[in-house]
């Protein structure tokens, strides 16, 4: 639709549609692969506190480090603004003039890209916070071998 | 000593300690948390420039300097991108050294032989991947920055900007595409380090009883 009407409003107003909803889709792909690193984290936890248990033992799990907590912030903004770009373009259908719309298009694509960035950065930070929690449990699984504690 | 076997379809180090990380995983735990604050900046002063941008783009007086700006604008994106995957990337090769150490170190203090998978085809090809991918963003990102000097100065053409910036968002888009498939590689890799020392943990259970 886009594509046969450009030069139009009925084109920008696709243009408008298509970018945002594209977006939208890309930042809520991005959200659901933060959400599964989150279940990763969460299985961590419970299956090393569940083998100390079975174990006898007591179950020492590691406190939310600082990176768990900004995943979460980085992945909430980056969400927000990727509803907000697409709620932009949204507004964007309504104005009355190409120049206007132009004027909007110039801020909300760096603005989709920030959405998408931010979730990366997330996701980063999930990474990384799986990567403490596996070097804090095998450091756990080194103590109970050697100590029995 | 080192000696090099196959084990269960895996190709394996024997050593009698547990193994310190190789040097991508060195770097994996250095670089993450840099790469990641510069990717940061570069997503900020992507903003601040198109908001420059979007002023222009309103007085619509001098198309030029519009022209300069999206191609800045895009430049400091995508060095935020560019940043973003390398910390991905990085984060992904500190998982795999702390699979390398700490499935090392649970092993010799078992008592038992401590037996390591060597680097498989698929940790070549992440570095590799990612390598390639981070070389053609940063390129395209010059290149940007260039572009964006000539036509600011009036030494390029309005349309000779808007060829190179097809030219130049196809080659970001296969540095994008290269970086991914790189990840994908380096998730991968974790798939068989996993698969390995799920192998290793019953092979050390039945022997210690």
């Amino acid at each position: 639709m886009w594509a046969g009407n450009v030069g139009t409003s009925t084109g920008l107003d696709a243009a408008a549609w298509t970018q945002g909803l594209q977006f939208l889709g890309e930042a809520m792909v991005l959200a659901g692969i933060s959400f599964l690193l989150g279940t990763i984290l969460a299985s961590l936890r419970e299956g090393g506190g569940q083998v100390q248990e079975a174990l006898g033992l007591p179950v020492k799990t590691l406190k939310m480090p600082a990176t768990a907590k900004a995943f979460i912030a980085l992945m909430m903004v980056g969400l927000m603004i990727g509803i907000a770009q697409f709620v932009g373009y949204l507004i964007t259908t309504s104005f009355d003039t190409a120049a206007d719309v132009q004027t909007w298009f110039a801020f909300l694509g760096p603005l989709r890209e920030l959405s998408l960035g931010l979730l990366l950065a997330g996701i980063t930070l999930a990474l990384a916070t799986i990567a403490n929690v596996l070097g804090f449990q095998f450091w756990r699984i080194r103590d109970i071998v050697k100590t029995g504690q | 000593m080192t000696t090099t076997t196959a084990t269960n379809g895996f190709t394996t180090e024997t050593t009698t300690k547990a193994p310190d990380r190789i040097l991508p995983q060195k770097a994996g735990r250095a670089l993450w948390a840099p790469m990641l604050v510069m990717a940061l900046m570069g997503f900020a002063a992507g903003i601040v420039l198109a908001i420059f941008k979007t002023v222009e783009v309103n007085n619509a007086t001098d198309p030029e300097l519009i022209a300069a700006l999206g191609q800045f604008t895009t430049a400091a994106m995508f060095i935020g991108f560019a940043s973003v995957f390398a910390a991905i990337s990085f984060a992904i090769a500190r998982i795999l050294g702390e699979f390398r150490v700490g499935g090392g170190s649970v092993q010799e203090a078992s008592g038992s032989q401590v037996k390591t998978l060597k680097m498989p085809a698929t940790a070549k090809g992440f570095i590799i991947f990612m390598m390639m991918g981070m070389m053609l963003i940063v390129g395209a990102v010059v290149a940007h920055i260039i572009v964006g000097v000539q036509v600011n100065n009036g030494d390029l053409s309005l349309v000779d900007t808007e060829q190179w910036s097809l030219w130049l968002e196809a080659a970001r888009r296969l540095g994008v595409s290269l970086y991914l498939f790189g990840i994908g590689l380096g998730l991968a890799t974790i798939t068989q380090v996993l698969r390995f020392q799920g192998i290793r943990i019953r092979e050390v259970a039945a022997k210690t009883g």
